[in-house]
């Protein structure tokens, strides 16, 4: 038992020295855990709504945040620039808007606690109540 | 147009060369450009497809229909596309132009994976390339290709020709054309163009002006060489033609190979027939004495010395005859056998002049018979002669009776009448070979051949002895009858030698004078005094 603890807190202590971005949502929504093909579907305007036919509405952090830059290119292995162009092309296209942006991790997280078909991703930290991960994203240099 | 020609021969072999390398190798290029030239329109259609993939990828992946539709109609702006299509799930979110299903022709696709992840694929991109346009430009191409290589080689060509024509088949028949005017021995040399000093056209050049060369001092000696022959010849030709020696050539068998006039001249024959005489055997024809002549060719050839003799030739039937002396020698092997070379010249009054000399010599100027000289050589000869089966013979010497009175009485024509009747009628008593002579005066000598019987050699002196009954008439008018005393010695019974046989006849006859004339005795060995056989 003693061991198993020993064991948890290493992983966590290498957890926390490891960066890691926290996908969240409204806690009232029923989905407790997303996969990353699903957080990637989500966020670059594939699919509109959770797995669970809920709505969803993805969050983003303003261009030129540096969370948006490495959050994108953790998610998709692109630069914050491509991802811009990609969004560019759709729009262009029509019908197509990317998602809505704010100015920092605190609107976003506000936002997520009023919004339940909300989807943002923050740094790790103490989260508030009203919010819950489901995910944590691997930090991918 | 002269189809020999070098230059037309050379073009027409490079024309037909040109022609069959653009043929092979329009076959070979045309292949090669055209597939070419359709894998590049299909490259095209492929790079095309790449260039809008991320775009098209993007649109499968979201299934934006109004992008679809913006990459679909973009593709088929193209010319080298007619219709285009994205497909996601079976499902199409952007068409243009002609479906797949009216194409019926090859369709070329590209996957379309999602933008954020390589694995998943998402949809298909699918164009109809416009494969009539492809092949249309794939043909141009090619045959622009084709036509510029033809062209080209048309170019190569007829450089190539001018350039043979100008550096090789120009001289070359500059050439021909100057060597056929060239006469050898007229003196003319080909000129050299300075451009082919050095090469072979030049050293063609110089090879054949040094042939020509030789040739015209070849052509110049044998010209002066034939000159002197003919010279030589015409002096032999006038020693042989107008020699007055007869000069002839036979074979071994005698027929006649050449000869001079004076050949014909000598031996009557007809020169003009020369070639009707032929082989037939000239000797037999121009020589009384032909065997001999025969025989003096054949040990002429035999011993390669020279043989002469005189010898009688043929004349026409009215003239005398005539001799000539003749050389012959060995000459050589002409064709057809050993030759032979005579040289006559006539010889007949030469003859005469012996034959009168020696008659001078040997006669009696007076009776004609053999002088005493004459009979003495006779005498001897028959002697010396080697003669088969027994050499017997009687020697008859006489004296006429009382001839000194006559020629005292009557003079000496009488005389001399008388001992031309005497001889007359000796000469007709005996044989022609026997010899009479007048030993001088009135003494006579008769050598009988094969006399060697005493009964014949005294049944002629009987006869001798009777002829003299006969008068003759001494002087018109005036006839006498003269008697003989004859002694006779037979060889080699008595006496071996002509002295002995002389002498003994000698001895006889005087026994006969002694024991009172007209009657013979033959010589009794050791008894000079005989008596009368009667």
């Amino acid at each position: 038992m003693r061991n198993l603890l020993l064991m948890f807190t290493v992983l966590l202590l290498s957890g926390s020295l490891r960066a890691e971005i926290l996908v969240i949502v409204n806690t009232t929504n029923s989905i407790t855990a997303l996969e990353h093909k699903q957080i990637v579907d989500l966020f670059m305007g594939r699919v509109s709504a959770f797995p669970n036919r809920q709505p969803a509405r993805p969050l983003d952090l303003k261009a030129g945040t540096p969370l948006r830059a490495v959050f994108y290119k953790s998610l998709t292995g692109k630069s914050e620039a491509q991802v811009d162009a990609y969004w560019a092309t759709l729009i262009f296209a029509g019908r197509m808007s990317p998602p809505e942006q704010f100015s920092n991790e605190t609107a976003l997280i506000e936002k997520v606690t009023k919004d339940p078909s909300a989807i943002a991703y923050v740094t790790r930290q103490s989260l508030p109540n009203g919010v819950k991960i489901v995910m944590e994203l691997p930090v991918r240099e | 147009m002269n189809f020999k020609s070098l230059h037309i021969k050379v073009s027409l072999s490079v024309a037909a060369a040109a022609l069959f390398v653009v043929a092979l190798s329009s076959h070979f290029f045309y292949q090669r450009i055209y597939q070419s030239s359709f894998a590049e329109s299909e490259r095209s259609v492929q790079q095309l497809l790449e260039t809008v993939q991320a775009t098209a990828a993007i649109a499968a992946y979201v299934g934006n229909r109004e992008l679809a539709q913006q990459v679909v109609t973009g593709l088929t702006q193209n010319d080298i596309v007619v219709g285009a299509k994205i497909v996601v799930n079976n499902e199409i979110i952007g068409t243009d132009g002609r479906t797949a299903a009216d194409a019926q022709q090859p369709l070329t696709s590209i996957a379309l994976n999602a933008p954020f992840d390589e694995n998943e694929r998402v949809g298909e991109l699918t164009v109809v390339p416009n494969f009539p346009l492809i092949v249309l430009r794939a043909r141009d191409s090619a045959i622009a290709t084709t036509i510029s290589l033809a062209a080209q080689a048309a170019v190569v060509a007829l450089l190539v020709l001018i350039l043979v024509y100008w550096m090789m088949t120009r001289p070359l028949s500059h050439l021909s054309g100057r060597l056929h005017r060239i006469t050898p021995g007229d003196g003319n040399r080909l000129d050299l163009v300075d451009f082919h000093r050095g090469d072979e056209i030049g050293v063609l050049t110089g090879d054949i002006n040094s042939l020509l060369h030789t040739v015209e001092t070849m052509l110049e000696e044998e010209r002066q060489l034939r000159h002197r022959v003919e010279l030589l010849e015409t002096r032999f030709r006038g020693i042989f033609e107008d020699s007055s020696a007869g000069i002839f050539l036979v074979r071994e068998q005698g027929s006649l190979i050449t000869a001079n006039p004076a050949f014909f001249r000598l031996t009557a024959m007809d020169e003009t027939q020369q070639e009707n005489i032929g082989d037939s055997d000239i000797i037999a024809r121009a020589f009384l004495d032909h065997e001999q002549a025969s025989a003096m060719i054949k040990l002429s050839l035999v011993s390669k010395r020279p043989h002469s003799a005189d010898l009688r030739i043929r004349t026409l039937q009215q003239e005398p005859e005539r001799w000539v002396h003749c050389i012959f020698s060995s000459a050589g092997n002409v064709q057809q056998g050993a030759a032979v070379e005579g040289v006559m010249y006539d010889v007949t009054q030469r003859k005469h002049a012996e034959e009168r000399i020696r008659e001078l010599a040997e006669k009696d100027s007076l009776t004609g018979l053999s002088n005493r000289q004459a009979a003495d050589s006779a005498l001897e000869e028959l002697i010396r002669q080697p003669t088969v089966g027994g050499k017997e013979f009687a020697v008859m010497l006489i004296d006429l009776d009382r001839f000194k009175y006559i020629n005292d009485t009557y003079g000496h024509d009488a005389g001399d009448k008388v001992l031309i009747t005497i001889a007359a009628r000796l000469r007709k008593l005996v044989r022609d070979s026997d010899v009479v002579a007048r030993m001088g005066g009135d003494e006579f000598l008769l050598l009988l051949n094969h006399a060697g019987n005493v009964g014949m050699v005294q049944r002629i002196a009987q006869k001798i002895l009777d002829a003299q009954q006969a008068p003759i008439e001494i002087h018109p008018g005036v006839m006498e009858k003269i008697g003989m005393s004859i002694g006779i010695a037979l060889y080699p019974e008595h006496g071996d030698n002509p002295l002995s046989v002389r002498k003994h006849a000698d001895q006889a006859m005087y026994a006969v004078k002694r024991r009172g004339k007209n009657n013979y005795a033959i010589y009794t060995p050791g008894n000079s005094d005989l008596p009368p056989e009667r």
